[in-house]
């Protein structure tokens, strides 16, 4: 063994002391920076070189060395945080729109639907009280206009945050495309550098961050590769493969946004992470909300214009007999033309096919005046009966009729009809084709087209107006739909916000373990600072030591008796 | 709690320190928030079954103030009517008066031509009170928007059931209709008088039968008046019970929506002295390491 080898024992020392040193360093430089993990050094001794077969050495060691850089990372926690990631994303999407859904109603309140649907309701009554009074007819349909406005104004919204959210998406999904690029050209790096020997954990750490962003924003799952890559899933289909990245685009082309591998054209199934919130949100969350929305407006339209655009009347049984009567007139208006006279000889119905005589004698009188295919006629009442006739225009048809003056065949052939103060009926409260566009109809052009009484009830009947005032009790009206309806998306919404807090909470855990195993402790870092810088003491003294010891050889040896 | 192996990092005790103050910070927001606004339930997720409740209590409330409305309605149409009907029996009280002096077989014919005048203004007086009118509207002429009866006496109403919701599904009629009242065309109050007005004047021995007319008429107008009186008994009762249901409901949704402050308010304090607690334990935890006692 060579005089000088404790030197080399003791610079081996240094060298080691000093890499562990400024690993620790590292350590604390990045006790804060995301998705850093802990690194050690690995010290091994160097074992002496088994000697040749002459040689004099003894086998003792010949120092230290680093034999690795240890990074402290569990590949399944990160597979876990990876799905925990996603799945909290998802929901937190979720809960969001969700969220926005609640502030919008702003029930229960004074300024909601709920709000709206009450005082037109009330608004019916005061006509009813006062059906002769022009302001609360106009009270009535401002009121009417205020629901409307109210009703287009929510489902507005709900467009408009589907609008956001496919804007959203479209950023994720672009955010996603150049991560999984970075994740490719990270992989290709971490290979190359580990091919040479040389550190890459601050380049895995890198890329592990990267990675589990992507679950995140799209609920991808990592798969540990090979020679320290990751690859990258997307339901089964490799998103990132070695240095291979894949690119999707969001097609909005269809009623449903969906997600496309850019290459292949080929759907991708996104079901968690921002991105699978967000087409939730986007494909089932928003448009359901929507279509619960219209089916309240077009409740709200039919029960209305079924009570105020009713055509038609009942001919009490004793009154079947009307062959004394004369013609019986009416006259009818297709669509807002002119009003054509509808003329029936008075004939005794009160016979079996009492009816069907009538309903045909109807039917060609109303053909006659309007055309063919305008109008249909019913009529219903066996022998005995009384005889209830009714008149429905055409689908998307407006039917207005009038009474001929000094003629009572409307007031008995029509007489329920709801007609305005001018007495003309048939008129639709509200149109609508879902909740977006309900409005008072264009029938209504005036406050006095508002039917408050019957044909045969009189200039100030308001009992029509009673019947509509009283769809406020209606178990099974609009406002039981919306009520059902709120409570629903409350159901849905704090369902929603307990997942996430708990998935929150899953995710915190999963996060936690791994901070546990890979977070730098300073306190840990200091204790090892202090070893080490020990460790570089004693070496260097040793060193000191061996000089010594060689400068007494060499320069104090042989001089006895100088 | 955390295993004994369990390491903790700086790192990881800062974030679940401010997670744990941000979540009691929330929770204070969220009771600031509802004592500031009175509410409990801010939006539905706070309590659906809340919500539910608050939803249909508002919906009631808002029916039952239009009832009350319904009822001051049909309470001021049936008191015109019962005001009016008083003077109808009053007027024809005199005129029977008169009747019955005219009979005696004393006068001569200048009184007795001055009785029938002052009955021919009586019959005049009665039209007027037919016409009686609420809100510029004649309360005995039906669905009509005319007078009731012209001068002549003749009927120009249509005569309808007028009614008024003064509860959930339940309707009141408020209007007397002036032929029902007053008799049928022809054989009506008003052609009575003037027959008894001629009588009086021409043909006294007619008298008695046009008594027996004036009285039938009369017994059909009290009649007519105890059915108004009942009817305003009715809606005197409802509108008790309408106030009543008033605050009931208005009494349930506080209980529902409102917070309950005490309760809330000591809540707060107990949240507040929670966080500040953890503010304080906080800031003496995280600041200690090692690197403070190495020299």
């Amino acid at each position: 063994m060579s005089d000088f080898a404790g030197l080399r024992i003791a610079l081996s020392s240094l060298y080691a002391q000093r890499r562990a040193m400024e690993i620790t360093g590292h350590n604390v430089s990045n006790a804060n920076t995301e998705g850093y993990s802990r690194q050690r050094v690995d010290l091994q001794a160097i074992p002496g070189a088994t000697g040749g077969l002459f040689a004099t050495w003894d086998g003792g060691g010949q120092g230290v060395r680093v034999a690795q850089f240890v990074r402290y990372r569990d590949a399944f926690l990160e597979i876990r945080a990876a799905l925990e990631h996603g799945a909290e994303a998802h929901l937190s999407q979720v809960r969001a729109a969700l969220d926005q859904l609640e502030w919008l109603f702003d029930e229960p309140g004074d300024l909601g639907i709920q709000r709206g649907m009450s005082e037109l309701w009330s608004g019916f009554d005061d006509v009813a009280n006062r059906p002769g009074d022009n302001a609360a007819r106009q009270q009535l349909l401002e009121r009417a206009e205020t629901l409307a406005t109210t009703v287009n104004h929510a489902a507005k919204q709900v467009v408009s945050f589907r609008d956001t959210a496919i804007e959203r998406l479209s950023a994720t999904v672009a955010e996603v495309n150049t991560m999984s690029a970075d994740v490719a050209q990270l992989n290709e790096a971490i290979k190359r550098s580990l091919n040479v020997g040389d550190n890459a954990n601050d380049l895995l750490d890198q890329r592990d961050l990267l990675a589990e962003r992507l679950a995140t924003r799209i609920g991808a799952t990592i798969h540990p590769g090979e020679d320290g890559a990751v690859n990258v899933f997307l339901n089964g289909t490799a998103l990132v493969s070695e240095n291979l990245a894949e690119s999707l685009e969001v097609d909005t082309t269809g009623p449903s946004v969906a997600i496309r591998w850019a290459n292949a054209n080929f759907p991708a199934t996104v079901t968690s992470g921002d991105a699978g919130g967000l087409l939730e949100v986007i494909n089932v969350k928003l448009p359901g909300h929507l279509a619960d929305l219209d089916t309240i407006a077009l409740k709200l339209r039919d029960d209305v214009n079924a009570l105020h655009s009713g055509v038609g009347g009942s001919l009490a049984a004793a009154d079947r007999d009307q062959s004394a009567a004369g013609a019986l007139q009416f006259e009818v208006a297709l669509d807002g033309g002119a009003m054509a006279l509808v003329s029936v000889a008075g004939a005794d119905w009160s016979g079996a096919g009492g009816a069907a005589a009538l309903q045909a004698a109807l039917q060609a009188a109303v053909d006659g005046a309007i055309g063919a295919g305008n109008a249909t006629v019913t009529v219903a009442g066996a022998a005995g009966q009384p005889l209830v006739v009714s008149l429905a225009p055409a689908v998307g048809s407006t039917l207005l009729t009038q009474a001929v003056a000094g003629n009572s065949g409307f007031a008995t052939l029509l007489g329920t009809t709801a007609v305005g103060r001018d007495g003309i009926g048939g008129r639709r409260f509200f149109e609508a084709t879902g909740a977006l566009d309900l409005g008072v109809s264009s029938d209504i052009t005036d406050a006095s087209h508002i039917a408050a009484g019957r044909a045969a009830g009189g200039p100030l009947d308001g009992s029509l107006a009673l019947d509509l005032a009283e769809l406020a009790t209606s178990t099974s009206g609009a406002d039981a739909l919306y009520r059902a309806y709120i409570v629903a998306l409350g159901v849905d919404s704090q369902a929603t916000q307990q997942r996430h807090d708990i998935q929150n909470e899953t995710m915190t855990q999963v996060d936690n373990s791994r901070s546990a195993l890979a977070g730098v402790n300073i306190d840990e870092e200091m204790v090892n600072m202090v070893q080490y810088q020990h460790a570089y003491d004693a070496a260097a003294r040793f060193m000191t030591s061996v000089d010594e010891m060689l400068d007494t050889l060499i320069n104090n040896t042989g001089i006895v008796g100088r | 709690m955390v295993s004994a192996d369990y390491r903790v990092t700086q790192a990881s005790m800062a974030r679940k320190v401010t997670t744990n103050l941000q979540r009691s910070l929330q929770k204070l927001e969220q009771l600031q928030d509802q004592i500031s606004s009175n509410r409990q339930i801010r939006r539905p997720s706070d309590s659906p079954v809340g919500t539910v409740a608050a939803l249909q209590l508002r919906a009631d409330l808002g029916r039952n103030e239009q009832i009350a409305r319904n009822l001051d309605d049909a309470t001021a149409w049936l008191a015109s009517a019962d005001d009016a009907l008083m003077s109808v029996v009053e007027q024809i009280t005199r005129a029977r008066d008169l009747t019955i002096q005219a009979q005696n077989g004393a006068l001569g014919q200048p009184e007795r031509d001055a009785i029938a005048t002052e009955i021919d203004n009586i019959r005049e007086g009665l039209i007027g009170l037919a016409n009686t009118r609420y809100l510029d509207r004649s309360i005995f002429a039906g669905t009509v928007d005319t007078a009731a009866y012209d001068t002549a006496g003749n009927y120009l109403g249509q005569s309808a059931a007028i009614e008024r919701t003064i509860a959930p599904g339940v309707r009141v009629q408020i209007n007397l209709n002036g032929d029902e009242l007053f008799g049928p065309a022809g054989g009506d109050l008003f052609t009575t008088l003037t027959d008894l007005a001629n009588a009086i004047r021409t043909n006294p021995a007619a008298i008695d039968a046009e008594l027996l007319d004036l009285d039938a008429g009369t017994n059909v107008i009290q009649q007519r008046q105890a059915e108004v009186g009942a009817r305003l008994k009715r809606i005197f009762t409802m509108q008790d019970r309408n106030s009543a249901g008033a605050i009931t409901l208005k009494q349930s949704l506080s209980q529902v929506e409102d917070v309950d402050l005490p309760q809330a308010i000591m809540e707060m304090r107990i949240r507040e002295t929670a966080y500040n607690a953890a503010l304080a334990t906080t800031a003496m935890v995280i600041q200690p390491s090692l690197v403070d006692f190495l020299r």
